[in-house]
């Protein structure tokens, strides 16, 4: 059970970030249209209330192989949580979970040759909150992925 | 004439002292260099450890010369190398260790003069030359043509005494679903993978070039995944620990309870014949119900047997998940007569256990009395982990992996973590 409450820890401890990035964003960026949508709802507050969405996700569809904590099994499953290939582009990551991965990648220098089944019956919104969860709940990397994202890349893949 | 006798003499004296010097130490381990701590590990009363060595790279299978040096196969390579060679001193600890061989592997032993090697993809060997730790480092292919697969990949292997070596061809799926590894997926029925995969596949020890599909043939089906497997010369009979199906309770949650899912199926330990069937993927073996049990993949309700009436039960049932990487009957005479002819397994140490505790990462002994098991059983070496509790598997400080017996008997155990290596003996 203390690995779920680091995992809680290291989630609050993203909650905290983005609760300070939405003050900051909240005091000085009230004039910066982008940050807010239509409906008048921060994107970071979205986010924030998504993170826990993307971790009852993560709980039931990933955890068995990238684990509880997200560092994953050596040789086989990579990790998650301090995995910088993450940060290489939102549509890598959306096309790993639709289509899935098979065959030998190489993570801080480790080898990991394994199998990884196409997610493709969640549905977007699932898809990019569970990515958000894996980029600022098991990490910071201060990156964002939209539902029309994901969207976008279904079609191409169909 | 004469002269040659004062140097005859000398001759005598210096051999008579070789030999109660040689006497000396066969009979006693005084100068190997035990740790205190055993090297970290628990052993039962009697039992000892010595560190031989450290940070050798992902170890996986090992094997030891009848000189004492000792090969370790790697699944990573290192140094650009999948080989970890090691001359070990008078105390037992290594020497010298030089890496060869280019491609990264499981499976390895010595064999008629030569070492053979698993790669994922072929069996190949290598000309050991006396008086040299490196053997001929031009590889003769034994064995190619395996498919290139992403799990379950490795190429463990063993030999008989008439001229057959007998190769791991693991599963690429978890129950033949398709696609593979999805909830509520069907299996395909009959699987078709059976045909190239999932059970032992035997070939000439001894033949250059044999090409897998076209050469050899299917000893044994119906076997998920068996990177252990070890020949029995006693009773001259295959044995092989299987790597049961994953997660019954996250694709098939209407069936089985998290509980369920972390317990089943049991990792299983086989007698295996020519033509025998175990029943992967369509069958698993649950311990509780001391059955074999239809795949919810083929129909299943978690109870009802089905087809897999018929198919071959284990000789024995370890809890589910843990890993059984290697076995090897205790062929030596070091160890009190209880080991003799019994099994140490190693559990490399679960992953599917998730949320829950991980376990295994021990070495089992199982006593045997002619071919089977005489009685339940016992972890022999323990404290791999390092830890109290280990929830994810990198949380292991050390993962027991690959065993060998030396030629004085000791029990050598890789560690796949760090790359340790111990050498269990016995004090008398």
């Amino acid at each position: 059970m203390s690995i779920l409450n680091a995992l809680k820890s290291r989630f609050s401890y993203s909650f905290v970030y983005i609760f300070l990035i939405f003050l900051l964003v909240s005091c000085s960026g009230q004039n910066k249209s982008g940050s807010k949508d239509a409906a008048g709802v921060s994107q970071t507050e979205t986010l924030s209330k998504n993170l826990s969405a993307g971790q009852e996700i993560y709980k039931k569809y990933c955890l068995s192989c990238h684990q509880a904590n997200g560092k994953g099994v050596s040789g086989m499953y990579p990790p998650l949580a301090g995995n910088p290939n993450l940060k290489l582009s939102n549509d890598s990551l959306i096309y790993i979970v639709l289509r899935g991965k098979a065959g030998k990648i190489q993570v801080n220098g480790n080898d990991y040759v394994g199998i990884m089944a196409p997610h493709n019956y969640l549905s977007d919104e699932q898809v990019s909150n569970v990515l958000n969860f894996l980029l600022n709940g098991l990490n910071n990397f201060d990156m964002q992925v939209k539902s029309s994202e994901v969207s976008q890349i279904r079609t191409k893949i169909k | 004439m004469k002269s040659l006798r004062p140097r005859s003499r000398f001759m005598t004296a210096f051999l008579f002292i070789a030999v109660i010097g040689l006497i000396t130490e066969s009979c006693s381990n005084n100068k190997l260099a035990i740790s205190k701590d055993n090297g970290g590990i628990k052993l039962p009363e009697g039992f000892t450890a010595m560190v031989v060595a450290d940070s050798l790279g992902r170890a996986r299978h090992i094997t030891i010369n009848n000189n004492g040096d000792i090969y370790i196969a790697l699944n990573q390579l290192k140094h650009g190398k999948g080989i970890a060679a090691i001359k070990v001193d008078e105390g037992g600890k290594a020497a010298k260790i030089e890496y060869f061989g280019q491609y990264s592997g499981t499976g390895i032993g010595i064999h008629k003069g030569y070492l053979y090697f698993g790669s994922d993809t072929a069996i190949f060997r290598y000309k050991l030359k006396d008086g040299s730790l490196l053997p001929d480092t031009t590889p003769e292919v034994i064995v190619r043509g395996f498919h290139l697969e992403f799990q379950h990949s490795s190429k463990p292997f063993t030999f008989d005494d008439a001229g057959n070596i007998y190769v791991t061809v693991g599963a690429p799926a978890n129950a033949c679903q398709q696609p593979d590894r999805q909830a509520h997926i069907k299996g395909v029925d009959p699987c078709p993978l059976l045909a190239d995969f999932g059970g032992i596949w035997k070939f000439k020890d001894d033949v250059q070039g044999q090409i897998k599909g076209k050469d050899g043939s299917r000893y044994a089906t119906g076997i998920r995944n068996a990177v252990a497997l070890d020949w029995n010369f006693k009773t001259s009979t295959l044995y092989a620990v299987q790597h049961g199906r994953d997660q019954l309770h996250e694709f098939w949650p209407e069936l089985y309870t998290e509980n369920d899912g972390v317990n089943l199926p049991a990792e299983e330990f086989f007698l295996i014949k020519e033509g025998m069937d175990f029943g992967w993927p369509y069958c698993y073996y649950d311990q509780d119900k001391k059955k074999k049990i239809l795949a919810p993949e083929y129909g299943g309700n978690a109870d009802s047997a089905g087809r897999c009436k018929g198919k071959q039960d284990p000789i024995m049932a370890f809890p589910g998940h843990i890993a059984p990487n290697c076995v090897r009957f205790y062929t030596g005479t070091m160890f009190p007569e209880k080991y003799q002819n019994g099994a140490f397994i190693a559990f490399h140490g679960s992953w599917n256990r998730a949320p829950q505790e991980q376990l295994g990462f021990f070495v089992a002994f199982v006593p045997f009395k002619d071919s089977n098991p005489s009685g339940p059983y016992e972890i022999f070496a323990d404290g791999f982990k390092g830890t109290d509790k280990v929830m994810s598997p990198d949380d292991a400080l050390h993962r027991p992996m690959g065993l060998a017996i030396g030629p004085d008997g000791s029990l050598y155990i890789t560690d796949s973590k760090q790359g340790k290596l111990w050498r269990v003996i016995y004090k008398k």
